[in-house]
């Protein structure tokens, strides 16, 4: 009964001093935007993103630097993203004498309109099957051109290990001998190109015509070559006529596209959205956490402070005074660099439980340095309400000093202290944040550890990569702003009749 | 009498402050290993010096000789700062090293890029460098800021419930929430990159104040160039919390029972708000005040090294990516330093304008 008595005291609370205010109805629409994410985050990511995010191969499959799927709509060209799983096709099978080869195909289509080409190209195997029975194993992937060139994208051997029967590998362009045969090509046509200018960008070249060249050899006109390009996987087992069933789990072919997911990615090809989405709950996390424990502490030395004086107050107050005569960023900056750097730190090998660790010591500092401001208020008002008759009657009934400040006290002074509260839970975020742009960066995904990457791996123009974590610091901040500007006027009587 | 007595008993405490925050701060760096590079930095630095020093007196000495001189040499060094006892008998002497301001050097080069010249360089100098290019950017910004924000807080907090009181109080609310870091990051975007009307890196300051230094008034025109788009950015959004914050210190006051006495009264409108008003606000704006301008000393950390400008805030933050100590705590202890100074001269003028400090 009590129970409920509450929640309907809360809910009465709630429609009469925050519903009541604009600013209260929209922070309280945006807490459960906030809310609603961050336990979305928890379902929908598995656990192991912060390990994944430290893992540059886990992403190697997304392409770098790109800005999101729905920029086409702003104006951006967007090359699509292909990930073929060829196995799922059937190959075309020759057996030779001694050996038998499975080519895979598929036709890639670059549009007539673009004026971008795809960034990459790979396969990715799992489980290809390495028969202990086989010499070896070629894996070739070769192109044909809308024009009819072919060039030899990889051409790689495997050689079978004894004991293991299967490799998960990634297959990568190798620019040595695309530029062989792309030099080749031209000068079957007559045309002289310097193989070095062809190496540095052979890969944008797969996708182009040379259409002029200069005395020295070097590229100086070129132009996309629009069409279909017929991509060939082949795959030759030597030393065995019958191919092995299955060939591989799967194989990947990657042709990356320009536009990537729904907030594109980051330099390592990181998915923007799962990091973003991983945000919410980690910056509550820290809000809410420093909020609370530096006002818990702030409540009750205040109290204390007040209600014994004394010593203890003189004590309490002294502190206070040290602490507030620190400047918070400049000893944040020190502690948190030298801390980095200090071998019990140095020594944790996983880079998640060292970026937790960290974490945790910026919120510890974070703690021990907010809450002095609220021990300073929380003692004037304790002095004041001290010297009230309901109080001295509550002694004189023999209440306990500790029944005294939490029964008779405390509740006094609640709505002070859940403005205060509600209003330092930016702080914590919003300083996580620019300590990760000042390079105390935990790894975590993280909105600050994202934006620190974006200034230091990215560029400015990837606005993709820069604006939106700033947009969700700037959401939950207002948040708590407004849900303190609310719970302020409620708090202070004084301010009341101004907002009306 | 008792006002020197409030000041020296409050120059006392600060003073402490000063010292516990030092002390605290040898005591992490030396409980981290982090002092070992201030003190290996030195004593690399000495040992050089000493090694010229004796090939310039002597430079018939064999390599052998020599060496055996400089190892000597190097170990008493070791000795002396104490490199390889337990960090606990290194904390006091690197206290009092900072506490009398022998900063050291610069060890990074990076850092002394920053300053715009060539190691060896101390921290002193660089510090005494880079201080003035914060000053016209960051300070100048900020009393900008003050300026606006002493125009708007009062207008908003006589007319409660105006519009411009409720612009006010929402402007702070969106401002106070965007991080200045990002809008600078937002506004080079837009305005650098998209516009092409600011530069993107503010390091060009260094010549034009360079020159602007030695009287070339001409330099202005390209220091603004530099200095227009931070300014812009940090005016926009800081003004919106300053006059939030003098509204609410005026509000406070205009509904305290003294000033509807004098209303009652029946005195002019002018004289309430000159006597009654300005008189009770005066110490917690001048707090702001002052605090606000000796937080631009430090400069602003994360906002300059965006901008990329060549002062005190890029300073710390080259010195923080490469690690070098003695920069990192140089900075800090002058960044305390000043805050420190800041706050005394508020205990006087708290004195000068509260005549309840005074007893």
């Amino acid at each position: 009964m009590s129970v409920l008595m509450k929640i309907y005291s809360l809910i009465n609370f709630i429609r009469q001093y925050i519903i009541s205010q604009l600013a209260g109805r929209v922070s309280l629409a945006l807490l459960g935007f906030l809310i609603f994410m961050s336990i979305y985050a928890l379902i929908a990511i598995p656990p192991d993103l912060p390990v994944k995010w430290t893992q540059p191969q886990a992403w190697e499959m997304n392409p770098p630097n790109v800005p999101p799927e729905w920029a086409q709509y702003i104006g951006y060209k967007c090359l699509p993203h292909i990930e073929k799983n060829l196995v799922l096709e059937r190959p075309s099978i020759s057996i030779g004498s001694s050996s038998v080869t499975l080519t895979y195909k598929y036709v890639y289509t670059l549009p007539d309109n673009t004026d971008k080409v795809p960034g990459n190209i790979l396969v990715k195997a799992v489980d290809l099957s390495t028969p202990p029975l086989a010499n070896n194993i070629e894996i070739i992937l070769k192109v044909t051109r809308p024009d009819n060139y072919t060039y030899t994208l990889f051409d790689t051997t495997l050689t079978p290990q004894p004991n293991q029967t299967k490799v998960t590998t990634t297959f990568r362009l190798s620019s040595e001998i695309l530029s062989r045969d792309i030099v080749a090509q031209y000068l079957a046509e007559g045309i002289t190109v310097n193989r070095l200018a062809i190496q540095g960008r052979a890969q944008e070249l797969i996708f182009e015509k040379i259409l002029n060249v200069t005395d020295e050899g070097f590229i100086s006109k070129v132009k996309i070559l629009p069409g279909k390009y017929l991509f060939e996987l082949t795959i030759i087992y030597s030393g065995m006529v019958t191919p092995p069933t299955p060939v591989a789990t799967s194989l990947i072919l990657v042709i990356f596209g320009t536009c990537y997911g729904f907030m594109g990615t980051d330099y390592l090809g990181r998915d923007l959205a799962v990091g973003l989405l991983y945000g919410f709950p980690i910056a509550l996390a820290i809000g809410f956490s420093v909020a609370v424990l530096s006002t818990l502490i702030g409540v009750l030395a205040g109290i204390i402070s007040g209600y014994y004086g004394g010593l203890i107050d003189e004590g309490i107050q002294r502190t206070v005074d040290i602490m507030g005569n620190i400047p918070l960023l400049p000893i944040l900056v020190l502690i948190a660099s030298a801390v980095q750097t200090a071998s019990f730190i140095v020594s944790i090998q996983d880079p998640v439980t060292k970026g937790w660790v960290l974490l945790s010591i910026i919120l510890i500092i974070l703690v021990i340095f907010g809450w002095p401001g609220l021990a300073i208020v929380v003692r004037s008002f304790t002095l004041s309400i001290k010297g009230e008759a309901y109080v001295e009657a509550a002694r004189a009934l023999g209440a306990s000093n500790t029944r005294i400040m939490f029964k008779h006290i405390l509740p006094q002074i609640t709505p002070y202290i859940l403005a205060s509260l509600v209003l330092s839970v930016p702080g914590a975020i919003v300083t996580e944040a620019g300590l990760a742009i000042l390079g105390i960066s935990h790894g975590l995904p993280t909105w600050g550890g994202i934006l620190a990457d974006a200034r230091t791996k990215g560029y400015i123009t990837y606005w993709w990569w820069i604006f939106p974590p700033g947009i969700l610091i700037t959401i939950t901040s207002m948040t708590f702003i407004f849900l303190g500007l609310a719970l302020e006027t409620y708090a202070e009587p004084r301010l009341r009749r101004a907002s009306r | 009498m008792s006002v020197a007595r409030v000041i020296i008993r409050r120059a006392i405490l600060l003073f402490i402050a000063l010292v516990v925050v030092v002390f605290l701060t040898a005591f992490i760096i030396g409980a981290t290993g982090y002092d070992l590079k201030i003190w290996n930095a030195i004593i690399i630095e000495e040992t050089r010096a000493y090694r010229e020093s004796i090939t310039r007196v002597n430079p018939n000495m064999s390599a052998e000789q020599l060496n055996k001189l400089v190892a000597q040499y190097r170990s008493m060094l070791e000795d002396l700062y104490g490199v390889n006892k337990p960090w606990t008998q290194r904390v006091l002497p690197l206290a009092i090293n900072v506490l009398t301001l022998k900063l050291g050097d610069v060890q990074s080069s990076d850092v002394a890029n920053v300053v715009g010249k060539q190691l060896p360089l101390t921290v002193a100098d660089a510090i005494l460098t880079v201080l003035p290019r914060t000053i016209v950017m960051i300070t100048v910004a900020e009393v900008i800021v003050l300026l606006l924000g002493l125009i708007l807080g009062p207008r908003a907090a006589f007319k409660p419930g105006s519009l411009l009181d409720r612009f006010v109080i929402g402007y702070a609310a969106v401002m106070n929430a965007i991080p200045l870091w990002w809008m600078s990051l937002i506004m080079i975007f837009f305005f650098a990159y998209v516009l092409n009307i600011a530069p993107s890196s503010g390091r060009g300051a260094i010549s034009a104040i360079n020159s602007l230094m030695q009287g070339d008034i001409g330099a202005l025109k390209q220091l603004l160039y530099y200095a227009w788009l931070p300014i812009v950015t940090i005016v926009i959004n800081f003004l919106g919390g300053t006059a939030y914050i003098i509204r609410a210190t005026l509000i406070r006051i205009v509904r305290e029972d003294f000033v509807f006495v004098a209303e009652a009264k029946g005195l002019a409108e002018n004289t309430i708000y000159r006597s009654y008003i300005l008189r009770a606000a005066a110490p917690p704006i001048s707090t702001y005040i002052i605090l606000g301008l000796a937080g631009t000393i430090g400069g602003f950390i994360i906002t300059e090294s965006v901008f990329d400008w060549p002062g005190m805030g890029s300073l710390y933050y080259a010195a923080i990516t490469t690690g070098d100590a003695s920069t990192i705590l140089g900075l800090t202890y002058v960044f305390m330093l000043v805050y420190v100074i800041a706050r005394f001269i508020l205990e006087i003028l708290y004195v000068l304008l509260d005549p309840r400090v005074r007893y």
